[in-house]
């Protein structure tokens, strides 16, 4: 071996790690930082999670309560049903005062998606279809013998079964000044039939007044 | 001219030979910096989290970018361009020691996909579901975003900048390092967070306007990238420096709490510009403005003390260069100095020699690096960089 390979001083990511600084190979003087990263990164991923998880949800729909879907697009969630999202009507002291909204009931989830939609409900139980079968869902199929759904004000929508291997359900459509309104129904077979005149009753209730906020 | 510059210059004094050596060892410039390093756990780490970090990339767009394809197209091509402006005006202002390249990266691709996708996107949906639980949707809607990423989102950045340090202890260790790669780190956050925006921008209007909505939020968000996470982070990870101490920058604990807490104020009220104005819409400009001023004042004065030890580095570095003569202490204050400069600039006779002044100062600063790369030793780029400045100089004259 010549004298020049013998003193050549090998790069970092070649030295041997000291003995007294060796464990399993690995140089422990780089323990401190990586460990700190680690555990950062499971205080972010699991343990705030998890006590997410351990919270349950305790924001009941009380009597007269609304939510507002829009500026103008109210509904009246069933009395007793938990908030998840949702602004209530004239609650106020909030910067955002309307959008999506989902309520929980008897293992049954309400949800609606306000949005700008500019045609007719049966286009946008098409679109829905259409949009969440090539994205989240594969499965999705908005399948049901489609019916007519009118609400307390005279609009009227379209609802239709659908079915998915993520659950089935039910999901409706109307387009309101403007406004669609996505409403996907789900929750197991038997919730799903004792929560159904709730569902009739959410529907019908949406009203457009022109000062929902 | 180059025999003058080969030849006289060898004989310089021990001392400032020494006070080169000396600063070389304790700034590392020059070093070169080596990502694959099994034997360091900070490697390993960065390596599953990146890891992680593109799976979840995958599971989120995956199953949307086929439909989606050509709002995230167009989506990606804005917020790209963005950051590209961004990185090369950051490569501009990383005049004294300029951050190797592999580091740069590295900081880049931490920002945009570990701590974005593994760290960020998760704890933040925890937090979005458990403040309406416990203060309720109105609250949350206000105050919740401001309460959440200057936590999440500048740990998840800083975490990335300790991995550099640990990967490089003797390249990252001073507080203008922590200003650099931190603006490194939130540009790499910064473009994919915009683009994150802008691909969930596509499914509105029930997916209706892919492309329109996608370009609509890119723009909006490129609007206002001028204060944003490299503005944040570069004062969290600088302030870490502070904070850590490392062999080039003694511990300074208050100062270290100063400007991480800083980052993390700015972070908070850009956030909650529209908490802050209590939901008046004519107050939340004035509330962004005024985060906009104090931002960047903070900034202006982090990035000043930190230059007050990377001018001693190129003092000491050309030392041996200011005794043999090859750069004038004026040149050399003129690199360094805003008043020596403007005075070093205004006394040149001609505006072919003003340009030319201009260049000699870029020319000492590219001396340095030369010097610093070649360990103090002698190197065909070290005398190229000696021959230049003596060009320069005589074009400046």
């Amino acid at each position: 071996m010549s004298s020049a390979t013998t003193t050549r001083t090998p790069p970092p990511d070649r030295r041997r790690v000291p003995v007294d600084h060796r464990l399993l190979g690995l140089d422990t003087r780089t323990f401190p930082l990586a460990l700190a990263v680690v555990a950062v990164f499971v205080l972010a991923t699991v343990v705030v999670p998890r006590i997410d998880a351990a919270i349950g949800w305790d924001d009941p729909v009380r009597a007269g309560e609304r939510l507002a879907l829009s500026d103008t697009v109210a509904f009246t969630p069933t009395t007793g049903w938990n908030v998840e999202s949702g602004f209530r009507v004239g609650a106020g002291g909030s910067t955002v005062s309307s959008g999506n909204a989902t309520v929980v009931g008897d293992g049954v989830t309400f949800e609606v998606v306000p949005d700008d939609f500019d045609g007719t409900p049966a286009e946008l139980i098409d679109q829905v279809e259409k949009v969440t079968s090539s994205t989240g869902d594969a499965t999705f199929r908005a399948d049901g013998q489609p019916t007519t759904v009118t609400t307390a004000d005279g609009d009227v929508g379209v609802l239709e079964a659908y079915s998915s291997v993520n659950g089935d359900g039910l999901v409706a459509a109307f387009v309101i000044d403007g406004t669609g309104l996505e409403i996907t129904v789900y929750g197991p077979p038997a919730q799903m039939r004792a929560a159904a005149d709730d569902v009739d009753a959410m529907i019908a209730s949406i009203t457009s007044d022109g000062s929902a906020s | 001219m180059s025999s003058r510059t080969d030849d006289t210059t060898r004989p310089a004094a021990d001392g400032a030979l020494a006070r080169r050596a000396e600063a070389l060892e304790v700034s590392g410039w020059g070093e070169r910096f080596v990502l694959v390093q099994p034997h360091n756990l900070c490697f390993w780490v960065y390596v599953v989290l990146t890891g992680i970090g593109v799976f979840q990339v995958w599971s989120f767009f995956g199953p949307e970018v086929g439909f989606y394809a050509e709002g995230f197209a167009v989506a990606a091509l804005l917020c790209g361009l963005c950051g590209v402006a961004w990185f090369l005006w950051f490569r501009h202002i990383d005049r004294w020691e300029r951050q190797p390249r592999g580091l740069v990266a590295a900081g880049l691709l931490w920002g945009a996909i570990p701590a974005t996708f593994a760290f960020a996107m998760t704890v933040n949906t925890a937090l979005l579901s458990i403040y309406p639980k416990l203060f309720g949707q109105d609250w949350t809607a206000s105050w919740g975003a401001g309460f959440i990423a200057p936590f999440t989102e500048e740990s998840a950045k800083l975490c990335g900048f300790l991995l550099l340090m640990g990967l490089a202890p003797r390249l990252v260790r001073t507080a203008n390092d922590g200003l650099v790669l931190g603006a490194f780190i939130g540009l790499g956050f910064a473009v994919f967070e915009d683009f994150l925006y802008a691909a969930n921008a596509t499914s509105a209007a029930f997916g209706t306007d892919a492309v329109g909505n996608a370009a609509h939020m890119s723009l909006t968000r490129i609007a206002v990238s001028f204060a944003s996470h490299p503005l944040f982070s570069a004062l969290v990870c600088c302030g870490a420096v502070y904070l850590l101490g490392t062999a080039a920058q003694p511990r300074r604990v208050g100062r270290g709490v100063a400007f991480v807490l800083a980052g993390m104020a700015l972070h908070f009220s850009w956030d909650n510009a529209g908490g802050l104005s209590f939901g008046n819409a004519l107050l939340v400009f004035p509330v962004m403005f005024v985060s906009v001023v104090v931002g960047f004042t903070v900034l202006t004065i982090a990035f000043r003390r930190a230059a007050i030890q990377e001018h001693q580095f190129v003092r000491d570095i050309l030392a041996p260069e200011v005794e043999a003569g090859v750069v004038t202490e004026a040149e050399l204050e003129a690199t360094l100095d805003k008043k020596a400069r403007k005075a070093f600039t205004k006394a040149a006779p001609s505006h072919r020699a003003r340009r030319a002044r201009t260049h000699l100062r870029r020319a000492v600063l590219d001396l340095t690096h030369d010097i610093a790369d070649a360990k103090g030793a002698e190197s065909e780029e070290v005398r190229h960089s000696r021959a230049e400045v003596a060009r320069l100089r005589a074009a400046a004259a």
